[in-house]
C-alpha cells in the first residue's frame, strides 16, 4: 500500500486511493469512525467489521477462481514432473501465486510476471521491504536494499525489474510484446504455462488476439489457462453484459472483448483460430466447474466457514466467467478435463 | 483483487439525491373515501377517523415540516393520520425517517402486527410480491406497475432489506404503509427479516451508515420477529418466502408454530422461509445451508391435503421475474428488476383477481430521470 500510494503524483488523488485501500484491505475507515464503542451489537461477532469485508457471493467465486486455476497448475506441475518448466504470468500486478509455488517447485520452475512499470515497482518495492516476501522468490535483498524509494520521484525514477535464480519481474507493456524484451532467461523451447487471470479481457480484441497468437507462435510446447468474464448471450429476460459493461464504465474501467467473445462457443472458435487442436481445448465456464471439478467436500467445508444465500445469484455470476485451457506441442494433457467437460 | 484507484470516494454514497421521485402514491384523493374506514384499525385509538381528514388537514403535513417532532402517540387520530401520511411522503422521496419516528413506527406497528395470524388470511382481489431487497426506486416502480396503494390491495411475500442500497427506506416505507392500510397491505417475513442475515448482507451496515448507530436495525429486527410468515389468499393460494417443510403437513401446522421470535437455524419456522422447489422428487439437502428441497410429489400432496390451487414464494432469483414449478403447483416472484444492480433480471408480479384469475406484470429497473450516470457505489465483479 506504501509504494501503491508513491506511485501517485497527486497529493488530493493518493488521499482518495489510500482511503480506498485501507477499506479494500483494513476495514478500517467505517467501522471505526462511527462506532464509539457504545453500541456493539449483541449478535454476530463484534469485532469483525461487517461492512468492510466482500460480500459472500465475491468470496465464493474468489475462492473458486482461485482453486480451479490452482488445479490447472498443479496438473501441469504433476505432468511434467522433474522437467524444467516455465510459467509466464501475464498482467501479474498483485497476484500472489509465485509465493506458494516457488518454495515448493523452484528447483523445476522459472516463474516470469510481466505487468507495467508502475504495477511491477510497486510489487517489487512492496516485496524487498519484507523478508516473507522475498525470502520466498529467493531473491536476495542485500542487493537491492539500497534500491528502496522515499518519495514520488524517487519512485519514478526507479527500475521495476526484479530477479532471482527463479523469479522474474518484468515491466513491459504487453500490448507490444516481442521476444526481444523477454530477458534471455526464459526459453521458448521449455514448457510454458501462459497464465492470463483477468488481463487479457483489458486488452483490445487486435491486442489481445495477437499476443497469444505472437506466444502461440514461438512457445514450441505452451499452455494457455485464460481466466476471463463472458457477456453472455443477451436476451429479452438477461441483459447481464450490458449491465456489466455500463457498471465496469462508471468505474473507469473497460472490458472490449466483454461482448466479443460472450459465450463459450465463440472462446472455443478463438482459440481454435490460434491452431489449437479440439482435443486440447478445454472451454468451460465457472459454474461448471463448481458443479463438476470441486469435490463435494471442499464445497461442503467452504459452505460451512461462510453460509451463502444467494446461490442463484452465484449460479449467474459463475456462469459469465470462463476459464479456457489450451494446450500445444504436447505440454499438457487436457483427456481428464475434456472428459468433465460440458455439452 | 480489484485495486482499481479510480473509484470515487465511496462518501458519495451519502450524498442522498434530492430527486423526487415520481410516486403514485397519492394519500390526499384516498383518505376521503369511505372505503377507508377499513383501514384504520391501526391502535385502538384510532378507529374510523379518517373521514374526518380533509384536504386541508393533509396539506399541512408538508415535508418540510420537523416531522420527527410530531408524535404518533397522541390520543387524537386525525394527528396520528397526518403523522403517518407526512412519514409516508417523506419516505416516497427516499428521504428516511429520524430515527424517533423509525422508533415510534415499529412500536405503532407491533401493535398491528402481533395481532395477525402465523397464516394470515388475505382476499382477493391482491397483488402479490417477491424480493425487494433494498431497491427502493424499484419498489416505487412497482406500485407504478401494479398501482398505488391502497387502491390496490398488495401481499408482499419478505425479503425487504439487504443487498440493495435503500433497505432501511424500503423497510421503513412498507411498515408505514402497512400501518397506515392494515388491511390493504399485508408483509411477510423474508429470510432476510432476521438479525444474523442482516449483519452479513447489508442492513445492519446501511442502519450504521445512516443513523451513527444500530439503534434502528435493532428497532427493525425486533419489529421483524412480529411479521406473520405464510398467507392464505381466499382459502387458495398460499404464499409464503421460502417453501414447505417436511415437519408441516396441514396449514393448521403452521397456524400452531411459535413465531415470535428470530428466525430459528432449523425447524419448521426456518424451512417456511429458506426451502426451495427442485426438479428432484422428495426432500433434498439445500445448497444453502438452510431449509430443504422440495420435489412436484411433495407439493402435489401438500396442495391436495390443505385444499389448494397453488403455492406462491418469493425467496429466488428468477430471470424473467416469476417462473412456474411442479409444473403449476409452484410459482416463484421475484421484484427486483437487474438484481443487486448487476444481475440483468426482470422482476415481476401476480395480480389475481376476484375470480382467482392470474395475471403476471414485468417490469424494468426504473428509470430515474436526472439521475446522475456515474452512480455511487457499483457491484463488484472478479476482475
Amino acid at each position: 500500500m506504501h509504494y501503491k500510494l508513491m506511485s501517485i503524483e497527486s497529493e488530493f488523488r493518493r488521499l482518495a486511493v489510500s482511503r480506498n485501500l485501507r477499506k479494500t484491505f483494513f476495514n478500517l475507515v467505517d467501522y471505526k469512525a462511527s462506532d464509539n464503542g457504545n453500541n456493539i451489537p449483541r449478535f454476530g461477532t463484534p469485532h469483525v467489521p461487517v461492512g468492510a469485508l466482500k460480500s459472500p457471493v465475491i468470496n465464493r467465486g474468489t475462492w473458486l477462481r482461485t482453486s480451479s486455476i490452482s488445479m490447472i497448475i498443479d496438473d501441469f506441475m504433476k505432468q511434467n514432473e522433474g522437467e524444467n518448466v516455465q510459467i509466464l504470468s501475464l498482467g501479474a500486478g498483485n497476484d500472489t501465486r509465485a509465493f506458494e509455488l516457488l518454495p515448493k517447485y523452484h528447483k523445476t520452475l522459472q516463474y516470469f510476471e510481466l505487468d507495467f512499470p508502475d504495477s511491477c515497482k510497486v510489487k517489487k518495492f512492496t516485496i524487498l521491504t519484507d523478508k516473507r516476501l522475498y525470502a520466498k522468490l529467493f531473491v536476495e535483498a542485500s542487493a537491492n536494499a539500497s534500491q528502496l524509494p522515499t518519495d514520488y520521484l524517487s519512485f519514478s525514477s526507479s527500475d521495476g525489474k526484479l530477479d532471482s535464480n527463479c523469479y522474474h519481474l518484468i515491466p513491459s507493456d504487453l500490448r507490444k510484446l516481442r521476444k526481444e524484451m523477454i530477458p534471455a532467461n526464459f526459453d521458448w523451447t521449455k514448457k510454458t504455462l501462459v497464465l492470463s487471470e483477468c488481463c487479457i479481457c483489458y486488452m483490445g480484441t487486435e491486442e489481445s488476439n495477437q499476443l497469444l497468437e505472437y506466444l502461440r507462435k514461438w512457445l514450441i510446447s505452451g499452455l494457455f489457462v485464460v481466466y476471463e468474464p463472458m457477456g453472455g448471450q443477451e436476451t429479452q429476460d438477461s441483459r447481464y453484459g450490458e449491465v456489466m459493461v455500463r457498471n465496469l464504465k462508471t468505474r473507469g474501467i473497460e472490458m472490449p472483448n466483454l461482448m466479443v467473445y460472450n459465450t463459450i462457443e465463440k472462446q472455443e472458435a478463438r482459440f481454435k483460430g490460434f491452431g489449437i487442436d479440439l482435443k486440447d481445448l478445454v472451454v468451460c465456464d465457472l459454474k461448471f466447474i463448481y458443479y463438476n471439478w470441486i469435490v463435494r467436500n471442499s464445497i461442503m467445508r467452504i459452505s460451512q466457514l461462510e453460509m451463502l444465500d444467494e446461490i442463484e445469484e452465484l449460479n449467474l455470476i459463475n456462469s459469465h466467467y470462463t476459464l479456457i485451457v489450451a494446450s500445444w506441442g504436447n505440454a499438457f494433457n487436457c483427456k481428464l478435463r475434456r472428459q468433465l467437460q460440458q455439452h | 483483487m480489484d485495486l482499481d484507484s479510480d473509484v470515487q470516494m465511496e462518501d458519495a454514497i451519502e450524498q442522498e439525491d434530492e430527486l423526487q421521485t415520481n410516486v403514485p402514491v397519492s394519500n390526499k384523493q384516498e383518505s376521503g373515501g369511505n372505503r377507508d374506514g377499513d383501514d384504520t384499525v391501526m391502535s385502538n385509538n384510532l378507529i374510523a377517523a379518517t373521514e374526518a381528514t380533509d384536504t386541508a388537514d393533509q396539506e399541512n403535513t408538508g415535508v418540510g415540516k420537523p416531522l420527527q417532532q410530531v408524535t404518533i402517540s397522541t390520543t387524537n387520530p386525525k394527528t396520528q393520520i397526518n403523522t403517518l401520511d407526512g412519514w409516508i411522503q417523506q419516505l416516497s422521496q427516499c428521504k428516511p425517517l429520524s430515527e424517533e419516528s423509525v422508533k415510534e413506527l415499529c412500536d405503532t406497528a407491533i401493535d398491528v402486527l402481533k395481532d395477525e395470524e402465523n397464516v394470515q388470511p388475505v382476499s382477493v382481489p391482491v397483488t402479490i410480491c417477491g424480493d425487494i431487497h433494498g431497491q427502493f426506486h424499484d419498489l416505487m416502480e412497482l406500485f407504478k406497475i401494479g398501482g398505488p396503494c391502497p387502491d390496490t390491495n398488495y401481499l408482499f411475500m419478505g425479503d425487504y432489506v439487504d443487498r440493495g442500497y435503500y433497505s432501511v427506506e424500503t423497510v421503513s416505507y412498507l411498515v408505514a404503509m402497512k400501518v397506515r392500510y392494515p388491511k390493504r397491505i399485508t408483509i411477510l417475513r423474508g429470510n432476510h427479516e432476521s438479525r444474523q442475515i442482516t449483519q452479513v448482507y447489508g442492513f445492519y451496515d446501511e442502519c450504521f451508515r445512516k443513523y451513527g448507530s444500530a439503534n434502528v436495525w435493532k428497532l427493525f429486527t425486533d419489529l421483524f420477529d412480529y411479521f406473520p410468515i405464510t398467507a392464505l389468499v381466499d382459502n387458495s393460494i398460499f404464499c409464503l418466502h421460502g417453501g414447505l417443510s417436511p415437519m408441516i403437513e396441514t396449514i393448521d401446522q403452521v397456524r400452531e408454530l411459535n413465531r415470535f421470535q428470530e428466525v430459528p437455524h432449523e425447524g419448521p419456522m426456518c424451512d417456511l422461509l429458506w426451502s426451495d422447489p427442485d426438479d428432484r422428487g422428495g426432500w433434498g439437502i439445500s445448497p444453502r445451508g438452510a431449509g430443504f428441497t422440495f420435489g412436484q410429489d411433495i407439493s402435489e400432496q401438500f396442495n391436495h391435503t390443505n385444499g389448494l390451487s397453488l403455492t406462491a414464494r418469493a425467496h429466488q432469483l428468477v430471470m424473467e421475474g416469476y417462473s412456474w414449478s411442479h409444473p403449476d403447483l409452484v410459482v416463484t416472484i421475484f421484484s427486483a428488476p437487474n438484481y443487486c444492480y448487476r444481475c440483468g433480471n426482470q422482476a415481476a408480479i401476480m395480480e389475481v383477481d376476484e375470480n382467482l384469475n392470474r395475471d403476471f406484470l414485468q417490469y424494468d429497473p426504473s428509470i430515474r430521470p436526472g439521475e446522475p450516470t456515474v452512480t455511487r457505489k457499483t457491484p463488484d465483479y472478479f476482475l
